[in-house]
């Protein structure tokens, strides 16, 4: 039962991030000099028929500033996204991705945001294809062209699957062009191969010639001899940032010429010598801003200002455009600019190398100033590089909660990875954020340790001065405010997913004891975690009342998924009471918080649907069910917590199973096991593993159910609670399949005694229909068909069906011998609706059709009620119930009339009816006629 | 228990890698590549080298030097002391 996660209350931390945002969308302007170079524009344009248009060429080969100009050539929408390393973070690659396109194609963003989470998708190929969709289902005239510059800063392995994913199913007028440093892991030779990949790489990017006479001339003017830049070009072997900074270099002098021998005479490396140059020309001032600006990823007049310590700085930037010192702007008002990054490179390593003593505290006033304009990562990154881990432990701290509450995990680890490890064990909020972390990843085997060390560095600064903590999302709703209630509800949370109700209630209520005013966050978990365990200790009213507590106030925070997963639990345990009905109830108004008309339906719905398949299951209605799981399950699919998946797949399986597609059955529990939680969790948590056993059983493997069994612990004469219930209910099934009635009656019957004691009447149905078959195998047929009466009277008012049908011939073989008892009207069975026994009746029919078994035991025990109608009998009955006479029947079915009479002959027999009017009677409660 | 995060300082000495790229780079660019030797030869190439933490601060350099846009010759492990690469050999 995992941990619903905290709700987007506010986005906040998101807005300072989002304001840079727009400097990421930003399609570049050309530089100034720039130099059109149409055979490339041609062959990106060429490109766009066959898949992917690949720029590929190490820094300073001018690939932004080529697809930038091809772009504004265009005038054809372009969504264009510059890639920085925040962006290795999944949620939020898509996130700006989809920011991209939707200033194209409006509408998109809110269609599949909500698919971003919280919480987040396990996969993001859900997001991918829902964002396909869209795309596909607006189809403009114009090809969309999505423009992913800088894409080598992308390392993470979920990034790349999930655009090799795009790739593959690309819609028709999106077309995806990528520019890197690095040849991207996205299959390339297999799309070389096929023709669906066109790369520009180094080598036609270098600049021709007469392309790099073009910029030479252009910045320098027409006197410079053709030699003279010839020579530069072979020099700077048509690598475009050389060929800058040697145009840079000549406008400053008088002779051309010489500057020309002494830069072709030298051998050092060509962005060495020409930096040295152009920088040597510059007034002073200049320079040592150039170089102490040079630590930032993007430049404000403000921002530098802070950082160098003088005023100047809009003014200063500005000189630097004027002298073309590569750099760039990010927005059409000269707010924000950077430096191109190999010039960037560059006067780095020169301040690196002449006033190494300054970069730390360039980088505390950087991380000071992001921090006051809410610029999160940024502030973090600069506190880092200044060596202050302390600053950035605090940071981490303050937006922790947002980064999970915007599904950003992959920052927040990302961030905890760089810091060192004795500093996060120092610090409990740290320690807890990796725990929470570890919990929502299912990782739970280090969180102890976390705990422990939480704990441990709480108890030692006790006594000192705690510093302010205020979490970007607000104490209130903060995880990490409360240090000692937080770390006793991950407690709590790892004493349930073991099953141990009673811990998980120590820890709970110790959570809510030390919960401050108003912290309501942690007082929901904790009433929630609460509920869980009373539902654990069968507990049921108790835990039903928590539960639909829980669910209101979700619903009154507008926090759909939350509310849903309270739905789902509210209504196991309305169905351990044997409710199927109020179960169905709550699952439906879950769907209905989830699958708002006129708006995108969320992940969430799959918990509802998923859960509307079960009682459909239940109460055998198969079709129905199966349609409920087609919808739920793929939605289900889409989150980060999976049992409602696995759940969801374990009733496709026993559908599967009741069709006779034991393969596809064995595949479909197959996969819930592999996608359900950890082992170590208690069956009543996550029942896939007992189901599995029960279904290998049912399918005839007894050995691999026995060895499950006995792997788990499970002992015949153990005293099993309720939450180990599902698996001692396969061992029960286990003994009965070894001829050990004895010993299954005698586990039942403390199982009985326990479930009756909690009135969970889910549980006693199953336990009883289970009590019957083990009487008839020790041969107590008397016994066995009282205890079956007594179970399905029990049953019947909610419908219970597949409880009976799943336990296969020996239950179809005693029901039939109840049938037969009813039908000679003996007292025993008289409790029973026909109706409902002749639904019970046609639920084994239909398993013993689909395994096209020949007159199986399944076919005897319609003796009882119904020797099978014959296909002409059900004929001659469709009509006979219209009021057809004899005569009439035999002419539209073109027999003879005594060929009839024989048949409603048989008709009355087989139905135990009278006279036509009774057998119609009969044949309508049984379903025969609809 | 618990798994420490990264970053506990590893139990051994660092390895030591030596990196040929084409290319003259003067000593001063040390700096830049975390303090490692850079030496350059007649032959136009570049030799830097030295200690290196772990593989991340490996391709941490590579990429650095990806980033310059000089052409990497070649990568290679060696034992502290081992000669330098030799001029043309």
């Amino acid at each position: 039962m995992a941990e619903p996660p905290a709700p987007t209350i506010e986005q906040a931390g998101a807005s300072g991030s989002d304001e840079l945002l727009a400097t990421k969308l930003y399609l570049p302007q050309p530089p100034p000099g720039f130099v059109a170079r149409p055979r490339l524009v041609e062959a990106l344009h060429q490109g766009l028929t066959r898949g992917l248009v690949l720029v590929c060429a190490p820094a300073g080969f001018g690939k932004t500033s080529l697809l930038a100009d091809w772009a504004r050539q265009r005038q054809r929408p372009v969504a264009w996204l510059s890639l920085d390393q925040g962006d290795n973070d999944p949620a939020r690659f898509w996130r700006h991705v989809i920011a991209a396109l939707d200033r194209m194609r409006p509408g998109l963003a809110e269609q599949v945001s909500s698919l971003l989470g919280p919480p987040p998708p396990p996969a993001f190929e859900g997001l991918v294809t829902a964002l396909i969709n869209e795309l596909a289902a607006q189809p403009a005239e114009d090809q969309l062209l999505l423009i992913l510059d800088d894409y080598h800063l992308i390392e993470t392995p979920a990034v790349h699957a999930s655009i090799g994913f795009l790739l593959e199913h690309l819609p028709h007028g999106l077309h995806l062009v990528l520019a890197s440093r690095a040849d991207p892991p996205l299959g390339l030779a297999r799309l070389r191969t096929r023709g669906q990949l066109t790369e520009l790489r180094a080598a036609e990017l270098r600049f021709t010639v007469e392309e790099a006479a073009a910029l030479l001339r252009g910045a320098v003017g027409a006197d410079l001899p053709d030699t003279a830049m010839a020579t530069l070009a072979a020099r700077t072997e048509g690598w475009v940032a050389g060929l800058q900074l040697a145009a840079l270099s000549l406008r400053e002098r008088s002779d051309a010429a010489g500057f020309v021998a002494t830069f072709s005479g030298s051998h050092r490396y060509v962005l060495d010598f020409l930096t040295e140059e152009v920088l040597e020309r510059q007034p002073e001032p200049l320079v040592r801003f150039l170089l102490e600006t040079s630590v930032l990823e993007r430049l404000s007049g403000e921002l530098c200002d802070a950082v160098t310590g003088r005023g100047d700085g809009q003014a200063m930037l500005e000189q630097v455009e004027r002298a073309n010192l590569f750099l760039t702007p990010l927005d059409e008002v000269r707010g924000w600019w950077r430096y191109d990054q190999l010039f960037a490179d560059l006067l780095r390593a020169r301040m690196q190398r002449e006033r190494p003593a300054r970069v730390p505290e360039l980088h505390r006033n950087a991380a000071a100033w992001s921090e006051a304009h809410g610029l999160a990562d940024d502030a973090v990154r600069h506190a880092l590089a200044a060596g202050d881990a302390a600053w950035a432990a605090r940071l981490i701290e303050h937006q922790a909660d947002g980064l999970l509450v915007r599904s950003e995990g992959a920052t927040l680890r990302r961030w905890l990875e760089a810091m060192p490890a004795a500093l996060v064990r120092s610090r409990p909020r740290l320690c807890l954020a990796q725990a929470r972390l570890a919990i929502l990843s299912r990782r739970v085997e280090g969180v102890d340790g976390l705990l422990d060390a939480a704990e441990r560095a709480w108890e030692g600064a006790a006594g000192t001065v705690e510093e302010p903590y205020e979490p970007s999302v607000g104490r209130a709703a903060s995880l990490l405010a409360n240090i000692p209630a937080t770390i006793a509800l991950e407690r709590a949370i790892l004493a349930e997913l073991r099953g141990d109700a009673e811990q998980t209630i120590l820890f709970a209520s110790r959570a809510q004891a030390l919960l401050a005013e108003g912290e309501w966050m942690l007082a929901f978990l904790a009433r929630t975690h609460l509920a869980v365990a009373e539902w654990l200790s069968g507990r049921l009213l108790e835990a039903e009342r928590a539960f639909a507590s829980s669910v209101a106030q979700w619903r009154a925070t507008g926090e759909p998924f939350p509310a849903a997963w309270s739905s789902y639990q509210l209504a196991e345990v309305q169905r351990a009471q044997g409710r199927l009905d109020a179960a169905l109830g709550t699952y439906q108004h879950a769907l209905v918080m989830t699958a708002a008309p006129g708006r995108p339906t969320l992940p969430a719905a799959g918990v509802a649907l998923v859960g509307m398949a079960e009682v459909a299951y239940q109460r055998g209605e198969l079709e129905v069910a199966l349609g409920h799981l087609t919808e739920g399950v793929a939605r289900c699919r889409q989150l980060a917590y999976t049992q409602p998946l696995a759940t969801g797949l374990a009733v496709l399986a026993w559908i599967r199973q009741d069709r006779g597609d034991h393969a596809g059955a064995l595949a479909a529990i197959g996969e819930a096991e592999r996608v359900a939680p950890t082992p170590g969790v208690a069956s009543l948590l996550n029942s896939v593993p007992a189901q599995r056993a029960r279904l290998l059983l049912a399918q005839g493997d007894l050995a691999a159910a026995t060895h499950w069994a006995r792997e788990r612990g499970l002992g015949a004469d153990d005293q099993p609670g309720y939450p180990r219930e599902p698996g001692y209910l396969v061992l029960v099934r286990v003994l009965l399949a070894h001829n050990r009635p004895d010993q299954a009656l005698r586990l039942l019957e403390r199982l009985h005694g326990l479930a009756a004691a909690q009135r969970r009447t889910g549980s006693l149905i199953e336990i009883q229909a289970l009590q019957a078959l083990a009487l008839a195998s020790g041969g107590d047929e008397a016994g066995a068909m009282a205890v079956l009466a007594e179970t399905l009277v029990l049953a019947c008012p909610e419908g219970y069906v597949r409880v009976f049908a799943d336990e296969g011939p020996p239950m179809a073989t005693l029901l039939g011998r109840l049938v037969a008892a009813q039908r000679a009207r003996q007292t025993a069975a008289s409790g029973v609706p026909l109706g409902y026994l002749g639904r019970l009746v046609r639920a084994f029919e239909s398993a013993t059709a689909a395994s096209g078994s020949r007159a199986g035991p399944g076919r005897a025990v319609m003796a009882g009620l119904v020797d099978p109608l014959s296909e002409r009998e059900l004929e001659v009955l469709h009509l006979l119930a219209t009021g057809k006479p004899n005569q009439q029947i035999a002419d539209e079915l073109v027999v003879a009339v005594n060929t009839v009479k024989k048949h409603v002959a048989h008709i009355l027999d087989k139905l135990g009816a009278a006279n036509r009017t009774e057998a119609t009677a009969r044949a309508r409660e049984l379903g025969l006629l609809d | 228990m618990s798994q420490p995060p990264a970053h506990d300082p590893p139990a051994e000495p660092p390895a030591h890698y030596e990196i040929l790229v084409d290319g003259v780079l003067d000593s001063r660019w040390s700096s830049w590549f975390e303090d490692l030797q850079v030496i350059s030869d007649e032959a136009r190439q570049t030799v830097i080298t030295g200690p290196v933490v772990d593989q991340a601060a490996l391709h941490g350099l590579l990429a650095k030097i990806r980033d310059l846009n000089l052409p990497l010759l070649s990568v290679r492990r060696i034992r502290p002391g081992d000669p330098s690469h030799e001029v043309g050999a």
